[in-house]
């Protein structure tokens, strides 16, 4: 019975990664959107990482470092939000003002933000978590 | 490894996907749209995103203090 659930359950979740590998955007997204796709991507991570907390897998070292790289990840995110939110957006074409988007401030912080998740990506891979 | 441990970590993967998914699903279509993401978007996933990094902050911590046998359940 438990060799059926785990292999119907797998079914399912490859099923799952399947319809995601699938759907892919048409255009390249501009920073507005690669900052939307940085929130995404820690979503997946994080619960990447919820899992295999769970599993009971993890050492102590190991938990720290998903720890400290969950606090960073999760604050360059935030502040990548925080300085895509102060740029004005145009009325007619619903984006945000070029120049403030592709500003040191908010490259800086989406650089930052894609760095720590790299760094979260890494850590979970380097422990055998798959984070596609 | 345990059948339940195994089983444990298929269902928290399955529960957890389809949200990802969910998501990144959203993304795409915001992007195809030609339109950014508004601020109340944003702001939308971002209460997501720190409901995950509090779940994560709290199993870390209560791992580490159990010696990382974590429930399996969390």
């Amino acid at each position: 019975m438990k060799k059926f659930f785990i292999l119907a359950a797998t079914a399912l979740l490859l099923s799952a990664c399947s319809t995601l590998q699938s759907i892919v955007p048409n255009v390249a997204p501009d920073t507005a959107q690669s900052i939307a796709a940085a929130q995404v991507s820690y979503e997946g991570l994080a619960s990447a990482a919820e899992i295999y907390i769970n599993s009971g897998k993890a050492t102590p070292a190991v938990l720290k470092s998903i720890s400290q790289v969950n606090e960073v990840a999760h604050s360059a995110v935030a502040s990548a939000v925080d300085a895509l939110a102060a740029c004005p957006v145009d009325a007619t074409t619903k984006k945000y003002d070029s120049t403030c988007a592709n500003g040191a401030a908010v490259q800086g912080a989406l650089s930052t933000a894609t760095s720590a998740l790299q760094q979260f990506t890494t850590l979970l891979n380097t422990q055998g978590v798959s984070t596609q | 490894m345990n059948p339940s441990v195994i089983i444990a970590i298929v269902e928290g993967i399955i529960n957890a996907v389809p949200s990802v998914i969910s998501a990144y699903q959203s993304w795409v279509a915001v992007v195809n749209s030609g339109a950014d993401p508004t601020v109340a978007q944003l702001r939308l996933t971002e209460a997501a995103v720190d409901a995950l990094y509090f779940k994560i902050k709290t199993l870390t911590a209560a791992a580490a203090a159990q010696g990382a046998a974590p429930a399996v359940n969390g």
